[in-house]
């Protein structure tokens, strides 16, 4: 070939190329390559699968529906199945997305070095944790803060087995399975909100935080409709104006821990008004109501004014299907008289197997487990106090699902514990105080990893019953703690007669007669079967604990999910809810209203330490008259030494104030009436 | 004065050229621009829709919250195919790779569009499915998936590089859209195509 056939051949090929998809093709492509970098990460293009699921994270064991693409959790929604969730979203089931990725999150077994923490494997986690426990046969211990999940029964079938003790985390539930044991009843305690024309709130924020808040809120939303008149009347008897009372038709001021006392008020004045109950005790419990809590002496006790009880105890009586709930102000704390008093209270108004019901707990499907209301029994404060002044010995205590360095009273104490324990492991999936102090962290998985289920939190209407299965691909390598234990179990060489969480819960859901199918798609069980057993009425007028602390104000906790709970700090989602009159910059923000803070001598905007018989913390004043008068709120959830940027080193912990006493009628420790004192920091 | 011969063998060699660069153009430049791939599992919509009497919203549905389901997972897929219901050597592969497995299908879309563009479903319901997809009722085994390997963009179940659906059935012609496309339809049913509306 020569140069000009070449160039003809040249000239031939450029006008064939003029007419084939090249030039124009390339063009083009470059263009919308130049827009799609390949090495951009891509937006997976999945279904989009809305799979249902009970929150674990929300106390009030709300259900929703997580969105999931390819196996990774993009949003959550309400689920309108739901008998938790009707259809609501809480704080702490959205965090449920939003917290798998969370940079607290603890991602592989550690083991605490001189050093610090060191990676290590689940196998060596396992072997560690097999060796601890062989070697402490007898003098171990484990806490435990899911009131809903089986995997109780297989930590406490296993330490039982060790012969050592298994706690609870004190709370609602706790209390209420103390109030049925010495009523002579057994089960859990239900609330028919649906159905209640009026409700009147004992200091439980049951719209926010106590039992079934999401739930709760939902049916308050039912009968307040927008522009119509509401369908029911709500009444919020506690020290703070707080997310419960600022909704209810009527705030009634009420001292911190006051329920019980108001409760046997209304009691007294409808029993006065010819109200009688065709229950056992009722006679002791009259004359011991009658003898103590006339409307004049509730008054002086509580600060709810004499009319004022009059006037609430004649609603109540003329309601058709009135509903007392009673608790803590802030979910733990209370012991087991406020649930007495209020569970005599709604007998009284004939609301027993009406507006309350009594239903049956979990039924145990592990052998060695013990009942229920065995595993609440203990009660860990006086353990831990134990262990943390020498006096109790703990060779291994495991913590699964609680943060007892953070979220108890007499917090130092409580974290001290943790210290002074032989060997501390810790299951939490995120690096929180307890996790920080443990020799040994086993990371759980979320509740959208794992196998797990709920069974009726406390105050639900009736007996529900979820599972969760994994949803999401492990952000982490993490294990499900109940499959982790059965493994340790079987190193053990002990036989809790399943291979599986998964087993346990089939086993549970056929021994409820539930549709395992059904619950595997996250749809709920619920029964409603209720125990026709009487309560015994004698034991609810219980004598007051004495408050706690010699301080000039009241101390009122506030709980409100946003900020976070005693076991999961705020989700960073709702950093941007925290109001002002919360947190300032980075102090706890304290309410007191104007007459309160004269007294005090202290201002608006003044930093101030308060003095509790637990411990100090400093904070900045806040002038408000959503709390009465001789109260003090504190907001808690702030001040953690642990997890992630958004929580760590913000505000103080109002725990550190508080400190339990022993009430030797319940046998459960108290702290719901502490005292603290105030002066310019 | 004596014409110098033509060395060159006159047009043969522009002819040459020509005929060469056509079927470089046309033949070599689409193998080497699109990648060839075959659907993981042969997934017939035939059988589910005539046999198994199945319509398209049993699979594709929308979300309570008017997002798009699109393909489904294998445990939606499970909710039948828990165990090997027929004799489909396919269906056998499926359970036991992937429902036994917990596995999800990496199944190739024919229709992805690029992340830069937002597209709702929900707002172009009152549309066939077929004015933009394949008419996949009809289709017992999923066509190849070529993939254009600069864009990353699929041409539906076509090789042919443009003019879309020259030559074949356009059923099998759609593929990612190129936005004249989204523009065209706005503008024929009078919708806005300002820039936001799409690209958000």
């Amino acid at each position: 070939m020569n140069r000009r056939t070449f160039l003809t051949f040249s000239a031939g090929a450029t006008a064939g190329l003029m007419i084939t998809p090249i030039p124009w093709k390339l063009t083009d492509d470059a263009s919308i390559w130049t827009q799609n970098w390949q090495w951009n990460p891509k937006v997976p293009k999945r279904a989009i699968y809305f799979a249902e699921m009970a929150s674990k994270l929300d106390p009030s064991g709300s259900g929703v529906k997580v969105a999931v693409v390819n196996g990774n959790a993009v949003g959550v929604a309400g689920n309108v199945d739901h008998p938790l969730g009707k259809g609501a979203v809480s704080t702490m089931a959205a965090a449920e997305v939003g917290l798998l990725h969370s940079p607290a999150r603890v991602r592989q077994p550690m083991l605490k070095t001189a050093t610090g923490f060191k990676a290590i494997s689940w196998d060596e986690a396992e072997t560690i944790l097999t060796g601890k426990l062989s070697e402490a046969r007898g003098e171990v211990a484990m806490v435990s803060g899911d009131d809903t999940g089986s995997a109780n029964e297989i930590f406490a079938a296993l330490v039982n087995g060790l012969d050592g003790s298994f706690y609870m985390m004190p709370g609602e539930t706790q209390s209420a399975h103390k109030a049925l044991e010495m009523m002579g009843g057994e089960g859990r305690i239900a609330y028919d909100i649906e159905n209640a024309d009026y409700v009147l709130f004992l200091g439980a924020d049951a719209l926010e935080s106590s039992g079934t808040s999401t739930r709760n809120a939902r049916v308050f939303s039912e009968t307040h409709p927008t522009g119509k008149a509401a369908s029911a009347k709500y009444v919020y008897a506690g020290p703070v104006m707080n997310n419960t009372a600022v909704v209810c038709d009527q705030w009634i001021q009420a001292k911190p821990g006051a329920a019980a006392t108001v409760a046997l008020g209304l009691s007294r004045i409808l029993m006065d008004n010819g109200a009688v109950a065709n229950a056992k005790g009722f006679a002791s419990f009259k004359q011991n109501v009658a003898q103590g809590y006339a409307p004049a002496h509730v008054e002086r006790e509580t600060g709810v004014r004499a009319d004022v009880l009059k006037k609430i105890a004649r609603e109540l009586a003329a309601a058709k299907r009135p509903l007392v709930i009673a608790g803590s102000e802030f979910g733990q704390g209370a012991g087991a008289r406020a649930l007495m008093a209020s569970l005599g209270l709604n007998v009284l108004l004939g609301q027993m197997g009406q507006s309350v019901k009594i239903i049956p707990g979990a039924p145990a499907v592990v052998q060695g487990a013990g009942s229920e209301s065995e595993r609440y029994a203990a009660d860990v404060i006086p353990f831990l106090k134990g262990v943390a002044e020498g006096r109790d010995g703990a060779k291994v205590l495991m913590v699964y699902d609680a943060n007892p360095a953070y979220g108890l009273p007499q917090t130092q104490a409580m974290a001290k514990a943790m210290d002074k324990a032989a060997y501390t492991v810790s299951f939490s999936s995120f690096m929180d105080e307890t996790a920080e102090r443990a020799n040994l962290i086993m990371p759980n998985s979320m509740t959208a990893e794992r196998y797990d289920d709920l069974y009726t939190p406390h105050g639900a209407g009736t007996a529900t019953y979820s599972v969760n299965k994994p949803l999401v691909k492990s952000a982490f390598d993490t294990r499900t703690t109940a499959d982790v234990m059965l493994s340790v179990a079987s190193r053990l060489g002990m036989d809790l007669g399943y291979a599986s969480f998964k087993d346990v819960l089939q086993a549970k859901a056929t021994r409820l007669g539930a549709s395992w199918s059904s619950l595997r798609q996250g749809k709920a069980w619920t029964s409603a079967s209720a125990s026709s057993a009487q309560l015994n009425l004698a034991p609810c007028a219980a004598p007051a604990v004495r408050a706690i602390g010699e301080g000039t104000l009241a101390l009122a906790p506030v709980v409100k999910h946003n900020i976070g709970t005693s076991k999961v700090a705020m989700p960073p989602h709702s950093a941007g809810s925290i109001r002002d009159t919360e947190l300032s910059g980075v102090q706890t923000v304290v309410q007191m209203n104007a007459k309160t803070a004269r007294m005090s001598g202290v201002k608006a905007g003044e930093t101030v330490k308060l003095m509790g018989p637990g411990g100090e913390m400093t904070a900045q004043v806040y002038v408000s008259e959503k709390v009465m008068t001789g109260v003090v709120a504190a907001p808690l959830g702030f001040g953690h030494t642990a997890w992630d940027g958004f929580s760590k080193g913000v505000g103080e912990n109002a725990f550190k104030l508080l400190a339990a006493a022993d009430d030797p009628e319940t046998g459960l420790s108290v702290w719901s009436t502490n005292r603290v004192t105030i002066a310019t920091a | 004065m004596v014409k110098k011969a033509s060395s060159s063998g006159g047009a043969l060699p522009f002819f040459v050229g020509f005929v060469a660069m056509l079927f470089v153009g046309w033949w070599v430049f689409p193998q080497a621009l699109f990648s060839k791939a075959e659907q993981p599992i042969r997934f017939s919509h035939v059988i589910h829709v005539d046999d198994g009497g199945m319509s398209c919203e049993d699979c594709h549905y929308f979300n309570d919250d008017g997002s798009f389901s699109g393909i489904p997972n294998t445990e939606s897929c499970a909710e039948c195919h828990s165990d090997v219901m027929g004799e489909d050597p396919a269906e056998e592969q499926f359970v036991n790779e992937y429902v036994n497995e917990e596995k999800e299908v990496e199944w190739l879309v024919y229709q992805d569009q690029p992340d830069n563009v937002f597209f709702s479903h929900a707002a172009h319901q009152d549309k066939d499915c077929t004015t933009c997809h394949p008419n996949m009722s009809e289709n017992d085994t999923p066509p190849t998936h070529y993939k254009n390997v600069l864009t990353g963009y699929s041409n539906g179940g076509y090789k042919i590089v443009f003019g879309r659906g020259v030559g074949v059935d356009p059923a099998y012609s759609r593929g990612t859209m190129k936005m004249w496309e989204c523009e065209r339809c706005h503008a024929e049913n009078g919708q806005s195509n300002a820039c936001y509306v799409c690209h958000r």
